[in-house]
């Protein structure tokens, strides 16, 4: 198992796809950091204007937590994992090398847990070096503490299980086009959709519920409980893409 | 010409030849037995069965879309049977431990990242299977790919990109090698080295190789015995020499009493073609038979003699005598 999961990083490591979308979300996170920063205070560019963005640790916390945009692009990375295969006809390959279906799986799964997390590690450390930069060179003090820490722990975490879903998804759903398209559409449209009609379900929903209360967004449950939920979701979805992944014939 | 070839219980018709099980101590390299596959109405293949000795290069022939690549996604575990049964070494394919080392495919079916280069390509595959990088790199050089190594496979032709799948196919240094059109996109020069490479393989180095193609010359020179398909349904397997001498020899006569000699030769089980007045082509039946069944009836004879099909033209025959209703 641990020769196909380096072989699934070695994967991602071969191909521009994830550095791609690394070198996007981190662009597109240090953008949304300066927006924040610029945007923030009458006068940001000031030690007076800076302290008015990040006062407290919860002010950091809110500033640095790129959750949100981190989670969608390992989500649609981890899409790609299963499906991928197929678009590339490289399933064939990788079923004759590892019959055992099931095994290639989880090794996508386990490898773009880690793929995921190492995702929002980079984009974070891009989002803290521009905050704490800006702080720093505004002669304005850091807010650092036990708060921040947490979210910072905890957006590699949310990123990695967003991958690990898109795998499930992909394998679900074996056409690439049609998983990125399911995964961007289920959490930009039919979550926001189903959380309007019916109400208190969005706390229970993967993203705005599950995946939201896994860095501490969410008021109604708690991390612990987010995970959970968050992981059942994975699990039930990697359960159909096992069994869609078994049943299919390869080419 | 218009040649017609039945196939009559007399030369053993469709010949279906798998080891039957327990009986060898070695099972065959590949065991087809009453393999069917449908999709839907279509019937892919259709009850086939036959085997593949170990140590042989059989060629699997048959036209565009007779079922051989269905066969062997289903002899590779990549496609489930609808019914029977395909193995390899006695065994599913799925339930080989380590097949690389045993079975190694080139699909037509199997593809490539573009984006990856043929070296990542194959350390990827081999770091998959707990191969060392090394062995990727004396593979390119096995396949002569090695100036190209460092390039992504999108910008590949198609014969770089079937000396890339044949080097993953060795990978493992597998016994069996299931080859699925290899010849595919290569120009004549390619598939001269093509040749030549799978005769290396199969003659210096001992490895049973089944291959596939839809044209008879590709394989002809290389291969010890052919398993001919159609519509999904086993023609004949045997060696090259009988194919040719047991389908693909025909009696041709000249007689004043044409139609006549016809009736009698039909009503014997051979298959006549009338062409023109006075001239027959018979198959399925030997042309001394044929000049005894003529004099014993006292069927004059202008000429009686033998043609010899091309291997080409024997091929043909076969498949296209497959497609009369």
């Amino acid at each position: 198992m641990i020769r196909l999961i380096g072989a699934e990083l070695f994967k991602l490591r071969t191909t521009r796809m994830y550095l791609g979308l690394l070198a996007a979300g981190t662009a597109l996170v240090v953008a949304v950091t300066a927006v924040q920063l610029a945007l923030g205070a009458d006068s940001s560019l000031s030690i007076e204007g800076a302290a008015e963005v990040i006062e407290t640790e919860a002010d950091l916390r809110s500033v640095l937590d790129v959750t949100g945009i981190a989670a969608l692009f390992t989500l649609v990375l981890g899409a790609t994992a299963v499906a991928g295969e197929h678009r590339h006809h490289t399933a064939a390959s990788m079923y004759l090398l590892t019959p055992a279906r099931s095994r290639v799986v989880i090794a996508k799964l386990v490898g773009y847990v880690i793929a995921g997390a190492l995702f929002g590690i980079v984009v974070e450390a891009a989002a803290a070096v521009v905050t704490v930069g800006w702080l720093v060179a505004m002669g304005a003090p850091v807010p650092f503490g036990s708060t921040v820490a947490a979210g910072l722990a905890l957006t590699p975490v949310a990123t990695g299980l967003a991958a690990a879903f898109g795998v499930g998804l992909s394998a679900a759903v074996p056409n690439q086009l049609g998983a990125v398209l399911v995964a961007v559409g289920w959490v930009m449209l039919a979550e926001q959709l189903l959380a309007g009609l019916v109400p208190g379900l969005a706390e229970w929903l993967p993203f705005s519920g599950a995946g939201a209360a896994v860095t501490g967004q969410a008021t109604s449950i708690g991390v612990a409980a987010g995970m959970a939920l968050f992981l059942g979701y994975i699990v039930a979805l990697t359960g159909v893409g096992l069994e869609v992944t078994r049943r299919r014939d390869v080419g | 010409m218009n040649y017609v070839v039945s196939q009559g219980s007399a030369d053993g018709g469709p010949t279906a030849s798998p080891a039957p099980a327990g009986r060898d101590a070695v099972p065959p390299a590949v065991v087809v037995e009453h393999l069917t596959k449908r999709y839907g109405a279509t019937v892919a293949v259709d009850d086939l069965s036959f085997s593949i000795r170990r140590g042989t290069v059989a060629g699997f022939l048959g036209p565009n879309g007779a079922g051989k690549t269905t066969t062997f996604r289903m002899l590779v575990g990549l496609a489930a049977p609808t019914s029977g049964v395909a193995r390899v070494f006695g065994h599913p394919y799925r339930s080989l431990n380590e097949p690389i080392r045993r079975v190694g495919a080139l699909l037509e079916i199997s593809g490539y990242h573009p984006g990856r280069t043929a070296r990542n390509h194959l350390r990827l595959l081999g770091r998959t299977a707990g191969i060392p990088d090394a062995r990727a790199d004396e593979l390119l050089a096995l396949v002569d790919l090695e100036y190209a190594a460092d390039r992504a496979v999108g910008g590949y032709s198609s014969g770089m990109r079937q000396r890339l799948g044949l080097a993953a196919a060795l990978l493992g240094d597998p016994e069996l090698l299931l080859l699925d059109e290899p010849a595919n996109g290569l120009d004549p020069k390619g598939m001269r080295w093509l040749r030549e490479f799978l005769r290396r393989l199969a003659h210096d180095r001992g490895k049973t190789v089944f291959v596939s193609s839809h044209v008879l010359a590709e394989v002809a020179q290389l291969v010890d015995e052919v398993v001919i398909i159609n519509r999904g349904r086993l023609i004949t397997q045997d060696s090259v020499e009988n194919v040719t001498t047991h389908v693909g020899a025909t009696v041709a006569v000249r007689s004043p009493g044409a139609a006549r000699l016809a009736a009698l030769l039909t009503a014997r089980g051979a298959t006549v073609t009338v062409d023109g007045d006075d001239r027959l082509i018979v198959s399925g039946s030997a042309i001394e038979d044929v000049g005894r069944l003529a004099a014993a009836h006292d069927v004059v004879l202008y000429a009686l003699g033998e043609e010899r099909l091309s291997l080409e033209e024997t091929f043909l025959a076969l498949t296209t005598s497959e497609e009369q209703p």
